[in-house]
């Protein structure tokens, strides 16, 4: 049995050897892939993206934020403009895992992972965010809910995720979580709340309520249409009936850390709290 | 945390909080614990287990594993001497024969040149099993009379009853110990035929005779001897490894190292019992307790291990810390194929208390009246008798522990707090105005020793040359202190300062089990003894020496001095490079059987008794929880080294939390489920609450300076405190620990947990002994009436 | 770029440049500290990145060792306890104050413990016990419940002199 592990250098050669080498498994930080090493899945190759350059970075530019797949949860917080400029951001990467693995873990590890408890993923969706794609037929640029999947992610052979872009937007953002203790786990379930002023509308994503994170599209009807935009307050009926459509979007499973009902409850709890005071706690 | 509680290291003597020594190597990575150990012509091991909960080996294929690169041994049942050991009883296959009862359950083993190759060798052995019908429920395993130990006894009159009763049924989950070293260690052949093996153990003088009869060798050609334990909790009873290390370093004639995964730590080794269990609470209606009713049902692994010690250990304490007239109780431990079960801190008490506590909760609210206080009316004086028939012939601060946890200050209202104090943590949706604190209270008590006729002693040789003094003992240090323990008693007796004490192995005398909260109880005193003998033998020396009657000396601070404390001579000096020694032995009391009510004897050595005030504050439509205080009083007897007794309780206090909010090893078709850190959840810095300890010092009578047990009460008294703050909260009834999100949420009812089972016809075979008519008693029997079966 | 299952490299560990020879291509960089440098210091507890007893300083940063693939960190400055704890045998003022503050017990999570403190208090200075709580949550203990961990790391964080 022969093993490979590559280091390309460059993107293109990121490419080449991810497609000459199918079984290989593409390493960004490591967190999962070395994870499942340690719990005895037999490794069956690796190509590491560590040196590829081009899909390092954090950058603003014309509006349009731009994650590179290889940037890190840590090179997210550090960025104090992409904090400020997105709170969900903010909120989210706080609470992912613990500081030694927000040094190592990924935009493209989160993205490309697979299944519906990626902390980043539901902000993402609710930023309506687009992934820019490489592969050996050239790159393409599709919505970020194009390539999620329950296990992995939806690319075509020999692709490689290269960053996630999204628009700068004006407006109050919420992330929120609950999970099984109150540091460095899974979530059982969360939602993303991304406001955008200037276009009256309202985006809502929901992660851990189905097999991969998703939008509730009816959900941010109401809410779009409920809010008083105006004068930049929410009543309790609207946030209600915004969470009660959100927990309507839901079709979770039950499993041994929580039931479909609860996963449900606290994406509708989680939802209507979120409308409900996000302008008040703005406005703070 | 205490105020200004910090280790001194010039402090000296009992009471005092000296920093232990190892502390030093411990922070710069130097110790040794062990998963470090190495041997530069070692052989590295692997297992391969089993993937049924219930299964026929129909044949076992060895012919490729054989073939593998670097492999130099594949071991299986056919090579061992007598396939057979057990704490208590020896029922477990050292590797299983003609069956596997549990998933993980050890088939065959193999020794390669590295790690890689070894796990690849096991991954070529060929095993065809048939898959048999397991026994995944614990009442399926009653009904189909799989009983370890049937416990049934009354007290008083046990048609009594009270103007008001309170009943409920009480469920607490599988918890694993999680101590942060995985189980690993080192086997070497001797070069004579024998074997030393090395790795972490709570009583290498009983893995001893277990490994010695597995092997066929006389107990002398093995030794064991005790390496850095990094963390135990009484999880390293039950030998896993050593025996399958022996094995191949004997059949290779090299030295074999195991280390296990964190999965493979999980599913070799025992967990604590799931319990259910039912009780009834009579009382008058000022709130005396008049009878206790109850029914206890701990599910056990295929095999018997301690089993029998857990349910007696149930059966006695589920009477809590109160005094109770009349009672009726009876329990049973059962064989399931969902993995073995066994000591865990608070061996086979946390779950009977828990269940005690909660229905004094319900007692309480059904009377209308403080928790605190119908404890504390009911609490157990010294001259009563406990309804195993025991006079509570020792201090008794039940009041004292009670009153002072009640009392102790309440943090403040504030819930506006750091992100990192919300309950649910920083992404929480929680806010002030969703929070409900909750206030709850739960006292306890333990026994302390091991119980019911075990034997319980320690022999301790103190050395003493050049002023210095080393301590023999082969108590096992787990983390737990007794190696500074130990060393402030012998400074305190002695009276001479530069004190150090040993490594344990297998070629000094026995001392007692790290178990049960006994070791610094029942070893202390046997050093305190030992060091006792030799002042006394160094100032008959002094005394022929220098012409003076050793009646009118003493020994303090390295000098000895005359009656008025003048200092005569140096110990160093005085000396002259003799070599004083003494070897002494403490015996703790005879206990008998707990059905033996006629036997003066008492079932337990003595008991320690504690209180928790828990404050926590629950989202409540949301059921995310934080712990935001805990004031604990405790029972300590004296107190060695307060950091140290601190430590315990805290430690303790929040391994109890973990199973009350998010301990749980599920188990379904026999499998586990969550067995890596990623899913088994343990309280991290953020879930922790603030702490305050107080102890309560009534010496205990025939110990050394008075000491007493202490370190296993603290988890038996958090899981029900927590409960009871959760309760006030939430005002759910939350039978269950640990009590998740959705049970405090109201989303799930607690009783939905529990999965029912339709009990099936199947035969039962196997090593367990089956009764000879199956067992139909208690409220999940009742199939006529339509309540929870 | 190597196709066969053994690789060759070097890793810069604590300063000196240590010769990795014919590891297997996805042995960790805790399985290589361990068992092919002879660094015990650091610690095998979980395998999944939670318990942080395997906390090492690459480039300065506090990472998990149990899930780097020890062949990638060719080139990268590696710290681990060993190579922090000064080598006359003291003590840093950080290790003074958790010796002092917390009463070690199994002392198995002390060195990644020690280790992501460490890099906590050079990152944020003047950190408050919360601070410290929230930066520590990648380090369980399973024997003392943090109190005093929590207390030394503060501290010496107050202090603002660092390690």
């Amino acid at each position: 049995m022969t093993g490979i592990l590559l280091t390309p250098r460059g993107l293109e050669d990121a490419v080449a050897a991810h497609r000459d080498h199918p079984l290989a498994q593409l390493v960004a930080g490591g967190t999962d892939v070395v994870a499942d090493l340690n719990r005895g899945v037999p490794a069956t190759g690796f190509v590491s993206l560590r040196g590829v350059a081009e899909l390092r970075g954090v950058e603003l530019r014309d509006g349009q934020w731009r994650l590179g797949a290889m940037a890190t949860i840590a090179d997210l917080r550090a960025n104090s403009d992409l904090s400020s400029a997105s709170t969900a951001v903010g909120q989210a990467t706080r609470s992912l895992g613990s500081r030694q693995i927000r040094n190592r873990a990924t935009v493209g590890g989160n993205v490309c992972g697979g299944g519906n408890h990626r902390t980043l993923v539901p902000v993402l969706l609710a930023l309506d965010a687009t992934v820019d794609v490489v592969g050996p037929e050239g790159s393409r640029s599709v919505a970020l809910s194009e390539v999620l999947a329950p296990k992995g992610c939806r690319l075509v052979t020999g692709e490689i995720l290269a960053a996630v872009q999204f628009a700068s937007s004006v407006g109050p953002q919420r992330f929120y979580r609950v999970g099984p203790r109150n540091a460095a786990c899974y979530a059982t379930a969360s939602v993303a709340v991304v406001l955008d002023e200037p276009n009256k509308a309202i985006r809502l994503a929901l992660g851990g309520v189905a097999p991969t994170a998703i939008r509730a599209p009816a959900a941010e009807t109401i809410g779009s249409a409920g809010v008083d935009w105006c004068n930049r307050t929410v009543t309790d009926e609207v946030a209600a009936a915004f969470g009660a459509a959100a927990a309507e979007a839901a079709d979770p499973v039950s499993d041994f850390v929580a039931s479909a009902d609860y996963r449900r409850h606290a994406v509708e709890v989680m939802a209507r709290r979120a409308l409900r005071h996000i302008f008040e706690e703005d406005r703070a | 945390m205490k105020e200004g509680l910090v280790t001194d290291p010039d402090a000296v003597g009992v009471g005092t909080p000296r920093r232990r020594q190892d502390a030093y190597a411990k922070v710069r990575g130097e110790f040794e614990y062990a998963p470090d150990l190495t041997d530069s012509r070692m052989l590295w091991g692997a297992t391969l287990r089993s993937p049924h909960p219930h299964a026929l080996i129909k044949r076992v294929n060895l012919d490729a594993a054989k073939q593998m690169p670097g492999v130099r041994a594949v071991l299986g049942a056919w090579d061992i001497p007598k396939n057979s050991f057990g704490m208590i009883v020896a029922d477990t296959p050292v590797l299983a024969d003609d069956r596997v009862r549990y998933v993980g359950e050890p088939v065959a083993i193999v020794a390669a040149e590295d790690p890689v190759l070894a796990r690849r060798t096991v991954a070529a052995i060929e095993v065809e099993y048939e898959v048999l019908a397991a026994v995944l429920d614990p009442v399926q395993a009653l009904d189909a009379g799989a009983v370890y130990r049937h416990v049934k006894y009354t007290h008083g009159d046990p048609a009594a009853a009270g103007e008001v009763q309170a009943e409920g049924e009480y469920v607490t989950a599988r918890q694993d110990h999680a101590f942060l070293a995985p189980d690993a260690g080192i086997a070497r052949p001797d070069g004579r035929g024998g074997v030393e093996i090395i790795g972490a153990a709570q009583w290498v003088h009983a893995d001893r005779p277990q490994i010695a009869a597995a092997l066929g060798l006389p107990e002398e050609m093995v030794l064991v001897r005790n390496s850095g334990v990094g963390g135990s909790f009484g999880g390293r009873v039950s030998i896993i490894w050593q025996l399958h290390g022996a094995l191949l370093a004997l059949h290779t004639g090299r030295p074999v190292k195991f280390l296990y995964t964190r999965e493979e730590t999980m599913l070799a080794r025992y967990h604590r019992h799931p319990s259910r269990i039912w009780l009834r609470h009579h009382a008058t209606r000022d709130g005396r307790l008049v009878k206790l009713e109850a029914k206890i049902l701990l599910e056990d692994g295929p095999y018997e291990h301690a089993s029998g010690a857990g349910i007696g250990n149930s059966c006695s304490m589920i009477q809590g810390p109160y005094s109770i007239p009349n009672a009726s109780v009876e329990g049973w431990s059962v064989a399931t194929n969902n993995g073995m079960c066994g000591s865990m801190r608070g061996f086979g008490v946390v779950e009977p208390m828990f269940a005690c506590e909660s229905n004094m909760d319900n007692l309480a609210r059904i009377l209308g009246m403080d928790g605190a206080e119908l404890r504390r009316i009911n609490a157990i004086q010294r001259g009563d008798r406990w309804i195993f028939n025991q006079l509570q012939d020792r201090p008794t601060p039940t009041h004292p522990v009670m009153t002072t946890a009640a009392a102790m200050p309440l943090p403040d209202e504030a819930k506006t707090r750091h992100p990192v104090d919300r309950p649910g943590g920083v992404a929480s949706p929680a806010r002030p105005e969703y929070v409900r604190r909750g206030v709850g209270f739960a006292a306890a008590a333990k026994n302390v020793c091991l119980s019911e006729g075990a034997q319980v002693n320690s022999t301790a040789m103190v050395c003493l040359r050049d002023g210095e003094a080393v301590i023999e003992c082969a108590a096992a240090e787990v983390g737990q202190g007794f190696v500074n323990a130990a060393v402030q008693i012998a400074q305190s007796t002695l009276g001479v300062t530069k004190v150090r004490i040993g490594g344990v192995a297998t070629d000094m005398a026995p001392a007692a089990t790290t178990d049960g909260q006994q070791q610094t109880m029942t070893s202390g005193p046997a050093v305190d003894r030992a060091a006792a003998a030799v002042k006394a033998q160094f100032l008959r020396f002094y005394g022929r020496e220098y012409g003076v009657d050793p009646t009118d000396l003493d020994i303090a601070q390295d000098y000895v001095v005359d009656r008025a404390g003048r200092r005569l001579k140096s110990v160093a000096e005085a000396g002259m490079g003799l070599v004083f020694r003494a070897t002494e032995r403490f015996d703790q009391r005879p206990t008998r059987p707990l059905d033996e009510r006629d036997n003066p004897d008492p079932v337990h050595v003595t008991l320690d008794f504690s209180a928790n005030r828990c404050v926590v504050d629950v989202d409540v439509e949301l059921g995310l929880v934080k712990v935001v205080q805990m004031d604990v009083a405790q029972d300590v007897g004296r107190v060695v080294n307060p950091i140290a007794a601190h430590g315990q309780i805290c430690g303790g206090s929040v391994m109890g939390m973990g199973l009350a909010l998010m301990e749980n090893l599920h188990a379904e078709g026999g499998h586990l489920l969550n067995t890596d850190f990623s899913t088994y959840l343990i309280p991290t810095s953020v879930d922790v609450p603030v702490i305050n300890t107080r102890f309560v010092e009534e010496p205990e009578p025939g110990i050394s300076y008075g000491i007493k047990g202490m370190a296993e009460l603290p988890h038996v008294q958090s899981p029900p405190a927590v409960l009871s703050a959760l309760r006030a909260a939430t005002g759910r009834a939350l039978p269950v620990a640990p009590a998740t999100a959705e049970m405090l949420a109201g989303v799930v009812d607690s009783d939905q947990s529990m999965t029912l089972v339709d009990v099936g016809r199947d035969e039962r075979r196997g090593p367990w002994r089956v009764p000879g008519e199956t067992r139909r008693s208690g409220p999940w029997f009742d199939r006529e009436s339509q309540e929870r079966h | 770029m190597s196709d066969s299952e053994r690789v060759t490299y070097t890793l810069t560990v604590n300063g000196a440049d240590r010769r990795v020879e014919d590891a297997w291509y996805f042995e960790t960089l805790l399985e290589v500290l361990r068992n092919r440098l002879g660094l015990t210091g650091t610690k095998f507890a979980c395998g999944t990145g939670q318990c942080g007893a395997c906390t090492v300083h690459i480039d300065g940063l506090p990472v998990n060792a149990c899930l780097e693939l020890a062949a990638l960190d060719e080139g990268r400055q590696i710290t681990t306890i060993e190579g922090y704890s000064p080598s006359d045998g003291s003590l840093t003022p950080l290790q003074e104050a958790i010796v002092t503050c917390v009463d070690v017990q199994c002392g198995y999570c002390v060195p990644g413990m020690v280790m992501s403190a460490a890099a906590l208090v050079a990152e944020q200075p003047g950190a408050s016990a919360e601070d410290v709580r929230e930066g520590l949550c990648g380090n369980l203990c399973r024997c003392t419940a943090y109190g005093g961990f929590v207390e030394a790391v503060r501290q010496v964080a107050a202090d603002g002199s660092a390690s």
